[in-house]
């Protein structure tokens, strides 16, 4: 226990001490801290920088009379320019005096030209509705109803109620998205790292030294658990450092629904994003750090990690393209949401964003916790073999004869 | 004080019917040996003979198949009792800074990280590179490097230290300082386990020596008593003119004479028996003109171990 701490503690300041380490918290700090004045200084109005972008300035070119006229006035959040013809509308959008043009051919007909179509553009659409608004208008006038009557027509909406009983996905989405991408983030960087680290000792044979002084176990794992305390009190710090730059300018977000859903994460959230974010760490870090022990040369690292950073992604990819396309319950997120490797991000996912039975959330957690432990002594297991071995790294199921025994 | 009472333990090393097998094949096989506090070991082996393997079961890397390590009768525990260690193949952190990883070090094995800066204090003045005490490691020389080495062995102030190869790498200067190193913690009362292929250095420092070979000791014991059973019979004799002296042996063709030549530089005369020495003594003092001596030619360390380890791994 002794040693595991000062292994532990050498691992931890190794990490927090290094260039890398440091220039990454900067980047993260600067970066939060930008992004979340950001508001504060800038004139939303112009270019919001998380949000919708759209054309701003429209040419229309009028074939039918007065059309033109009445969607200059009402676009009023446009700037509008209207044309004689439609060469002057082709060419104002050719040299980008203009973001999109209107050619209006007949009342209820017309085309829309745009450089390029912003997913969050909806011009054509409003331009849609005031030309039927002005139709019903012309048509109902000629059916002899009064302006008085036609506008309580066109004015008449539905009024829905929607009630959400578990969660609201577009509000939850963002901050999942953010979570399953930190830890996929974590993984990957803070598993090659610790993979990194082992495989170094190997080859610079300080092994020889550190075999001879300590046990494999407390080595193994006071390097896996203080690489992680590093990365986790990293992202906890930033993550601090942007809820308070975030409180700070929280006004200027209000609008924001987006940003704001983020840091209105709900408390049980962020205790399932705690543990499922160190299980899910512990059990990659373990194999990292005992596929490292492998090694002998660091160019035979990436041959040897390769398998664990494959699964990982694989373990990302599903509930990310799951999440993105609404169907965060599907079959396969079901499954995925038990199996140790792939648990972490799918059943949080769906913790997050859909309504799971507690008893399988318990489940899914126990089966975590006992694949961690299991790991952790098969990691110790190789380590043990690994660190001793030099030459040519083994193939998986070498390794595996050798545990048998 | 604390100097005095380390002297005072003496300590002795048993190893007893050490086997070992990794997979099939098989590394030691029965390995015994004794060693004692205050003096020198010499374990020698070609390479791929068992050396490293042996130490790490003596160091509780691993367990052995079967045989036993004791200390004092009783099983080694390598929690009790120090052990310094120069592996063969150096290495250290080579990104760390140098009293940073020497205290790392010895903490891990126990030492309070005060006592530990003591001793490294005491040894890098010794060694003379008390100014390189918090560098990078990979900022110092290569024979530095080597001595920061041997402080990391010596940290935890062991009782037994085992060195191999400690003088692989080392120019005239650096290899004297490490000899008066290794003969003080012989009188200082530590036990020495000491590998190497340079033989003097064995020759300098063990009384008693282990030859390993094929997993198995081919020979143990003192070099003295390994030289002396060899049979003395081989003489080198000196006079004024080593090729008129040859001459005048092979020509007057005595009976006892087996081969007379020139080895080195040298006539060396190999009789019959060891017997005949009064007789050989007595034809040189009469027929060769200015002999200074006849000496017993005693096999060197390395004929030795060329005539136990040639052949086979």
């Amino acid at each position: 226990m002794k040693q595991f701490a000062k292994v532990f503690k050498f691992e931890f300041l190794n990490i927090i001490r290094s260039k890398a380490f440091i220039f990454l918290t900067l980047i993260l700090f600067i970066g939060s801290t930008a992004v979340l004045f950001y508001p504060r200084f800038s004139n939303s109005q112009k270019a919001p920088l998380i949000g919708e972008s759209k054309p701003s300035k429209l040419a229309v070119f009028d074939t039918v009379g007065e059309l033109g006229e009445y969607i200059k006035e009402n676009m009023t959040s446009y700037e509008v320019i209207l044309c004689k013809d439609e060469t002057e509308a082709a060419a104002l959008l050719k040299d980008n005096t203009v973001d999109a043009s209107i050619t209006i051919s007949s009342p209820l007909s017309y085309t829309y030209s745009v450089n390029d179509m912003s997913l969050y553009d909806e011009t054509a659409k409003t331009v849609s509705e005031l030309l039927q608004f002005k139709y019903r208008e012309t048509r109902l006038a000629e059916f002899g109803l009064t302006e008085s009557q036609i506008a309580e027509i066109q004015s008449a909406v539905t009024v829905p109620e929607i009630k959400i009983v578990g969660n609201d996905q577009a509000q939850s989405f963002l901050y999942t998205y953010i979570l399953l991408f930190m830890l996929y983030m974590a993984v990957i960087a803070y598993g090659q790292m610790i993979a990194q680290s082992v495989a170094t000792e190997k080859s610079s044979r300080a092994m020889e030294l550190l075999i001879t002084s300590a046990k494999p176990d407390s080595l193994i794992f006071g390097k896996v658990l203080g690489t992680g305390f590093a990365g986790l009190s990293q992202m906890l710090v930033i993550l601090l450092w942007a809820l308070l730059c975030y409180r700070i300018n929280a006004p200027f977000w209000a609008d924001n629904f987006l940003v704001a859903s983020i840091f209105d994460m709900p408390v049980s959230l962020i205790i399932y994003t705690a543990v499922f974010f160190v299980l899910g760490f512990l059990i990659y870090a373990f194999l990292y750090g005992a596929f490292g022990s492998l090694a002998s040369k660091m160019e035979d690292l990436s041959t040897l990690t390769t398998p664990l950073t494959f699964l990982m992604v694989i373990a990302f990819i599903v509930p990310i393209t799951s999440i993105s396309s609404g169907n965060v319950d599907s079959g396969l997120m079901k499954v995925l949401s038990f199996i140790p490797f792939c648990s972490p991000m799918a059943m949080f996912a769906r913790i997050a964003m859909s309504t799971v039975n507690p008893l399988h959330i318990a489940i899914s957690i126990i089966i975590l916790i006992l694949s961690n432990i299991g790991i952790g002594y098969i990691a110790v297991l190789i380590y043990r073999m690994g660190i001793l071995m030099y030459g040519k790294p083994p193939k998986i199921t070498q390794v595996l004869k050798q545990l048998k025994k | 004080m604390r100097l005095l009472y380390r002297m005072a333990i003496k300590m002795n090393l048993t190893v007893n019917e050490i086997h070992k097998s990794f997979g099939e094949k098989q590394v030691l096989k029965g390995i015994s040996f004794s060693a004692k506090s205050g003096k020198a070991l010499g374990i020698l082996g070609r390479n791929g003979a068992g050396k490293t393997t042996l130490i790490r079961i003596i160091m509780q890397v691993f367990g052995a198949d079967s045989g036993t390590v004791l200390l004092d009768g009783k099983p080694i525990n390598t929690e009790k009792i120090h052990i310094g260690y120069l592996p063969e193949e150096r290495g250290l952190y080579p990104k760390q800074k140098i009293m940073t990883q020497l205290l790392y070090f010895a903490e891990l094995k126990g030492i309070d990280k005060k006592s530990a800066r003591l001793t490294a204090e005491k040894h890098f003045k010794e060694l003379q590179i008390e100014q390189y005490k918090n560098v990078r490691l990979d900022t110092l020389s290569k024979g530095n490097q080597q001595k920061i080495q041997l402080i990391a062995a010596l940290i935890s102030d062991p009782d037994i230290v085992i060195l191999d190869e400690p003088f692989s790498g080392l120019d005239p200067v650096n290899a004297n300082m490490l000899k008066n190193i290794v003969k003080e913690l012989i009188s200082e009362g530590k036990m020495v386990l000491f590998s190497s292929h340079q033989m003097n250095y064995i020759e300098e420092f063990c009384d008693d020596i282990i030859i390993l070979n094929g997993g198995k000791a081919v020979l143990s014991g003192s070099i003295k008593q390994i030289k002396r059973s060899y049979e003395r019979n081989v003489f080198e004799v000196s006079p004024q003119d080593s090729e008129t002296a040859l001459s005048v042996i092979l020509n007057a063709s005595l009976p006892y004479v087996n081969k007379a030549e020139i080895v080195d530089g040298k006539l060396t005369v190999t009789l019959k028996s060891e017997e005949n020495k009064p007789e050989l003594i007595k034809f040189a003092a009469e027929n060769i003109p200015d002999v200074d001596g006849i000496c017993v030619k005693e096999p060197t360390l390395a004929d030795i171990f060329i005539h136990y380890t040639e052949g086979s791994v």
